[in-house]
């Protein structure tokens, strides 16, 4: 596990690890080569430096107890120097760091980003902040007798709040570095950050200007262009004396700018109404930005007095040429208020209506544009929320479809009308107003203002089109709301015909579908929420659209899935569905459907003995479903691809949620008469996911990538744009059914606790591992008695479940964990989808040698603490992470427990989640691990995901315990020992490896 | 032999017809064609001088304004030194005097001005408004020196013309400067921008009381909490991009006197729209 910090030296940010040893340049290599940065990161620039840290003895104070522990003994810290290199960021590789940082630690890549990472990225993005929205200009800064030209921010209210929020997170050790080891570096201070941002505004402006860029230098006015946009800084002028007084130009050429930035004060107009007399008048007033209930007249401050002096303390006042220059720009706008004041005569600006009117329409808005405040009279702000002038449609009593399958691209007739608020308006009306010339018109009874423009255009459109088509993608839009108008005009108002009108409740969740019963060859019974998921299926895949169950994790996706496949073969569907789900899972699915589906065909095509070409399509065709892995679709395109498939559905659909993925592409390409995609994990966060899992769904209604990452994602995440989000989350809305087991209806109907198998697989290595354990002990077990052959039995149990856990367990040997294990892999996916619902889980294991290897593994995929509790703690050390787990907000989201050690009497009701990860064949234990997530004070409900290794001793001796219950009260009572007591055949049997495992 | 030196009288009657010798690096107009004076000020500025002399001058006047044949320009309160490169091989010399107000009568405008904040308002706005003529008017002054008696233009020329092309050159780059910035007029006449704004705060208007504290160097801290930090509360969203490129440069204008071949503003609309519009790419990119 490494770090990655960012400190400034000699003004430049360097990057540079802490891991077992503080700033080794081959651990910053390799966090590199893991965060797979680009070419900026490829020549390192790196500088040997001191870094002064706190530490004790010459150990330092990690900064993460995921690095290791503080160095013990009761002396203070104190600052010492570490030698570190560091590597010099350049600024192609800044846009990375804001990337990185935005992301989070990565998962899998054992990387963490320090708080000093995350604070000098939002520097950049400060920086980036100010060149996007234009707010710098170029100057000169001079340093004794040498002239540099710059590009320097001016700070917004905005980003002056941002700097001051940074200032105050800045941790100390963005200045840790010196090149003394006897000198310790001062605290991070104001000017540093100022001086930091301004290179950073400053280089981003140079690298982005036009290369190369150089002036002929005939006057110094050249040569400060060439200054400002070339590598080196320093303005190359043989007279200084021009440079000066140049120097001193441009700084009273940008003053003004720097005035009005500076400002605390913002300036405001008041517009009243005319009471005693007929006359309008304007108030001219300012307020603190800090404080904009506080309005005060502007000529108060021409002769403040104390009172106000006092009230104003917290602000201080604002400065008077400030003041004056606000005016003026005012005055520039609005051109009346050059009569307003005398310092002899200060009253309100008067004014008559017309000039009111003016104000109203033209003049408020441009002194708004130009950044003052304006205050008008409620009755005008709200003139919009009058009727407006907008479009109508309504379907075409002609049109056809009335039932049957649309698709995205079905064509339906229109007309069109105009309409003001509930009033259909004729073209002949329409006309006649125009005439009028005249915005303010009166509608049946109503004035209104309406745009001429608008007006005109509406004649013009109408003209042409009294008839329209739109596709049934554009018409479902419109209906969710999604495009305010047509051409810039607003549609007030869709009328359809019944079967439409029904169909866009449905989607836009006004009215359930009609509830289908459960399928009859349908074993078990659908809680009312499932019933409810699998009719919503149905019924939007009767139009022929795709859908995405989105239910959280345990709500029992499979058996809505497998209740629709189920319905259709009741009816008499005689093609395939492809299921494609991770490798992980194939098995779950399997089990799944021999529970509830008995007599639907299954064929798993996976592993390396899996069926190719005709021979797959032939034994396809006979299944009713068809299992198979991401992998493999795309591998095994070109005879998946030729079945004729009832539907195609994907489970863990964010396995195709980058679009540019082989994966994502293969699936998108199978055709099958319908679409179903499955997720635990809330696919609306992020924008481009979405598109690949509609896109998959409902091909086309999103558009294609390039206009959607111009039209959404890059809104949504670059300009954190919120009408393009709800609009998106609009429009995709009716396509995706997300069901939290907090919902009020859900709750209702659930068990308090759900208990869930999961089948993982084995990997080659534990195949191999697993045969060899087997055999060795095939060989031994009939030359055996007695205590001997129970002692056999029992070790081979125990090494046979180490295997299964994770070869690593079965070693002893502290190799690498990733990728050797099915259980490890399938846990792993499961807490990602615990986490991204923000939920914790517990995790169990009987062997505390595991329980470290889940620690280890868990940290470092993650990149975030996880608690281990085990037998070899205090009493004390336990009740500590017991609190900490039980801790509100950050507190770590991960507990592992090895299951005798989890002992009696904790509390651990923060979690609803729970993995027995192995197995002790004593349900007494078992149910009393899984009771301690699910103590008294409990307010969630609890899942309990059991993990059984397919085609193992674990399934097996699963199926015996589920097949005799009574064997369970008489022998498992007792520990494992009731295994020693079956017979040879039965224990050969039972440890045999299933000829239907394969490695993948 | 003598050099051929000596040249007929007939030779300076017009002004010659050959282009002046060219430079680099002179003050340019920013008006490549039409007027140089938009506003009132600057018109009455131009109407001074133009009436003195005929239009052939005059529009060899603009084209030496306009193609950068002024090599110094040096404004001081009643004196403006200036060199204008014609056709002979050394530039021209040109002095323009002119009539500066009294230090009471400096006084009495003060005083008039801090009673109407809105005229200094309006000159911060870079606009002289006509109530500023009024006060001045009321004190028996002049805006505009009038020419050959409050003010008065020479070079080195052997033109006759008063005034000449060169001087006329300066005079219709003067024109254009104060077009945009009253204070320059103002500032030939002896009022000074900064005395003036240092003047009226000593009339009623109370400054805010400057907070400058010295920065004090802390230590480095040693507290492992403080040294590692804590996570910033505040997230940095990023911001749209401006409705108008480079806003800001449009609202300061022209650099006084602009001395390049390069159009400044252009140049700053080019630079402020490419840098966004390449940092938001880079930001888009995926990785």
């Amino acid at each position: 596990m490494l770090v990655l910090h960012i400190s400034l030296y000699q003004g430049a940010p360097f990057l540079w690890s802490e891991g077992k040893r503080i700033g080794h340049l081959p651990d910053l290599k390799k966090a590199i080569k893991a965060l797979g940065l680009g070419d900026s990161f490829v020549r390192p620039k790196t500088q040997k430096v001191i870094a002064w840290l706190p530490a004790k003895a010459g150990k330092h104070y990690p900064s993460t107890s995921l690095i290791g522990d503080p160095p013990s003994g009761k002396a203070q810290p104190k600052l010492q120097p570490f030698a570190c290199t560091a590597l010099e960021l350049n600024f192609s590789s800044l846009v990375d760091i804001v990337q990185l940082s935005k992301e989070g630690n990565i998962p899998d890549s054992g990387v963490l980003f320090s708080h000093s990472f995350h604070w000098f990225a939002g520097l950049v993005a400060l920086a980036f902040n100010l060149v996007s929205e234009q707010s710098y200009l170029p100057g000169i800064i001079q340093e004794e007798e040498t002239y540099y030209a710059f590009w320097l921010p001016v700070l917004s209210d905005t980003s002056k709040h941002d700097f001051r929020a940074l200032y105050r997170s800045v941790p100390h050790s963005v200045s840790c570095m010196s090149n003394s080891s006897a000198v310790v570096p001062t605290a991070p201070n104001p000017s540093l950050i100022g001086g930091q941002l301004d290179n950073l505004v400053d280089s981003a402006i140079r690298m982005a200007a036009e290369p190369g860029h150089v002036f002929k230098a005939v006057s110094v006015h050249d040569a400060w262009l060439n200054a400002l946009y070339a590598k080196d800084r320093r303005i190359i002028w043989p007279k200084q004396s021009e440079l000066t007084s140049f120097a001193t130009e441009l700084a009273a050429w940008s003053h003004k700018i720097y005035l009005m930035s500076a400002s605390d004060y913002k300036m405001s107009f008041r517009l009243c109404e005319p009471t005693t007399t007929d006359k309008w008048k304007l108030q001219i007033l300012l307020h603190p930005k800090a404080d904009p209930s506080l309005l005060i007249p502007a000529a108060k401050f021409f002769k403040p007095s104390q009172a106000l002096q006092k009230d104003l303390k917290p602000f201080g006042l604002p400065s008077p040429e400030w003041i004056m220059n606000a005016l003026g720009q005012a005055t520039g706008i609005f051109p009346a208020l050059r009569k307003s004041w005398t310092v002899r005569k200060q009253s309100d600006l008067e004014l008559d209506t017309d000039l009111a009117f003016s104000f109203l329409h033209t003049y408020a808005g441009a002194l708004n544009l130009a950044g003052f405040n304006v205050l008008l009279p409620t009755w005008w702000i709200k003139r919009n929320t009058q009727a407006k002038l907008g479009i109508k449609l309504s379907t075409r009593k002609s049109t056809s479809q009335s039932s049957g399958l649309l698709n995205m691209e079905s064509i339906l007739a229109f007309d069109f009308s105009a309409c003001l608020g509930d009033e259909e308006l004729s073209l002949s009306e329409l006309k006649a107003m125009a005439k009028l010339k005249n915005p303010l018109v009166k509608v049946r009874g109503q004035w209104i203002n309406i745009d001429i423009a608008q007006l005109n255009a509406a004649i013009n459109f109408l003209d042409k089109q009294q008839k329209k088509e739109l596709s049934a993608k554009d018409m479902i839009q419109l209906a969710l709301g999604a495009e305010s108008g047509i051409k810039g005009f607003e549609i007030q108002k869709v009328e359809y015909q019944d079967w439409m009108q029904k169909l866009l409740r449905v989607l836009s969740g006004k009215e359930k579908p009609a509830r289908l019963p459960q399928p009859k060859l349908f074993k078990g019974i659908l809680r009312e929420y499932q019933q409810l998921g699998f009719s919503w299926l149905a019924y939007l895949r009767k139009w022929g659209f795709g859908a995405c169950l989105a239910d959280d994790m345990g709500l029992g996706k499979t058996i809505q899935a497998l209740a629709l496949i189920q319905t259709d073969k009741d009816k008499g569907q005689k093609l395939p569905v492809l299921l494609v789900c991770p490798t992980t899972v194939v098995n779950n699915w399997r089990k799944e459907s021999e529970r509830f589906t008995p007599n639907l065909k299954v064929l798993i095509h996976h592993g390396s003995d899996r069926l190719k070409k005709t021979a797959f399509t032939k034994a396809a065709a006979k299944a009713d479903i068809v299992i198979s892995s991401f992998g493999l679709i795309h591998r095994d395109l070109g005879f998946l691809g030729q079945v004729k498939w009832a539907g195609i559905i994907i489970d863990e659909a964010q396995n195709i949620k980058n679009p540019d993925t082989l994966q994502s592409k293969a699936a998108r390409s199978i055709k099958a008469e319908y679409r179903i995609a499955l997720t635990g994990t809330p696919v609306e966060n992020h924008a481009t996911e979405l598109w690949a899992i509609m896109d998959f769904l409902n091909p086309g209604y999103l558009g294609n990538l390039n206009s959607f990452r111009e039209n959404y994602h890059r809104p949504i995440h670059i300009r954190n744009d919120k009408a393009a989000a709800e609009k998106l989350q609009r429009i995709t809305a009716p396509f995706i059914l997300r069901r939290l087991k907090t919902d009020k209806s859900i709750i209702a109907d659930l068990p308090d606790k759900i208990e869930m198998k999961e089948y993982c697989p084995l990997t080659k290595e534990q195949i191999s591992l697993y045969q060899a354990v087997a055999d060795d002990l095939q060989d031994k077990i009939s030359s055996s008695e007695g205590i001997e052959r129970k002692g056999l039995i029992l070790s081979a149990i125990l090494r046979l479940k180490q295997v299964c856990n994770h070869p690593a367990q079965f070693a002893g040997d502290n190799s690498p964990l990733p990728g050797r294990s099915g259980k490890l892999q399938r846990l792993l996916e499961i807490t990602t989808e615990v986490m991204a619902n923000k939920e914790r889980i517990l995790i169990f294991t009987q062997f505390a040698q595991m329980g470290a290897i889940l620690q280890q593994a868990l940290q470092e995929y993650f990149g975030t603490e996880v608690l281990f509790l085990h037998g070899s703690l205090s009493k004390g050390k336990r009740d500590k992470l017991v609190e900490r787990f039980q801790g509100e907000g950050d507190a770590p989201s991960i507990f592992v427990l090895s299951l005798k050690a989890g002992g009696t009497g904790l509390n651990l009701t923060n979690a609803n989640h729970v993995i027995h990860y192995d197995r002790w064949w004593n349900p007494a234990v078992k149910n009393q691990a899984t009771d301690r997530a699910f103590r008294i004070g409990q307010v969630k409900n609890v899942q309990v995901h059991k993990f059984i290794v397919s085609g193992t001793l674990e399934e097996k001796i699963d199926e015996l315990i589920e097949r005799k219950q009574l064997l369970n009260e008489k022998l498992v009572g007792a520990g494992e020992n009731w295994l020693s007591k079956l017979n040879d055949n039965d224990f050969r049997e039972l440890i045999r490896l299933s000829d239907n495992v394969s490695g993948d | 032999m003598f050099p051929e030196i000596k040249m007929s009288y007939y030779d300076y009657w017009y002004p010659p017809k050959k282009p002046p010798k060219q430079v680099s690096g002179g003050i340019k107009t920013q008006s490549k064609r039409g007027r140089f004076a938009t506003n009132w000020w600057s018109k009455l500025w131009v109407e001074n001088f133009e009436a003195r002399t005929d239009s052939g001058r005059l529009t060899r006047a603009r084209s030496y304004a306009r193609s950068g044949q002024t090599q110094d320009l040096e404004i001081a309160p009643g004196l403006v030194k200036a060199s204008v490169q014609g056709t002979a091989g050394k530039p021209y010399q040109i002095t323009v005097t002119m009539t500066l107000y009294s230090t009471e009568q400096i006084e009495a405008i003060y005083q008039e001005l801090g009673s109407q904040p809105m005229i200094v308002a309006q000159l911060l706005n870079n606009n002289l408004p006509e109530e500023f003529d009024e006060l001045l008017k009321n004190l028996n002054l002049f805006l505009i020196p009038k020419y050959n008696k409050d003010m008065h233009v020479s070079c080195n020329c052997l033109d006759w013309g008063d005034p000449c092309k060169h001087s006329a050159a300066i005079l219709y780059l003067i024109a254009e400067e104060i077009d945009k910035n009253p204070f320059l007029l103002l500032k030939m006449l002896g009022i000074d921008k900064d005395s003036l704004l240092e003047r009226l705060k000593l009339t009623g208007i109370k400054a805010k009381p400057a907070v400058q504290t010295a920065e004090v160097l802390e230590p480095l801290s040693a507290d492992p909490q403080d040294f590692w930090g804590k996570a910033c509360e505040r997230r940095i969203d990023p911001l749209d991009p401006p409705q108008f490129p480079a806003a800001i440069i449009r609202r300061l204008g022209a650099i006084p006197f602009w001395r390049s071949d390069s159009d400044f503003i252009e140049l700053m609309q080019k630079t402020y729209s490419n840098a966004g519009s390449k940092l938001i790419y880079l930001l888009m990119q995926d990785k």
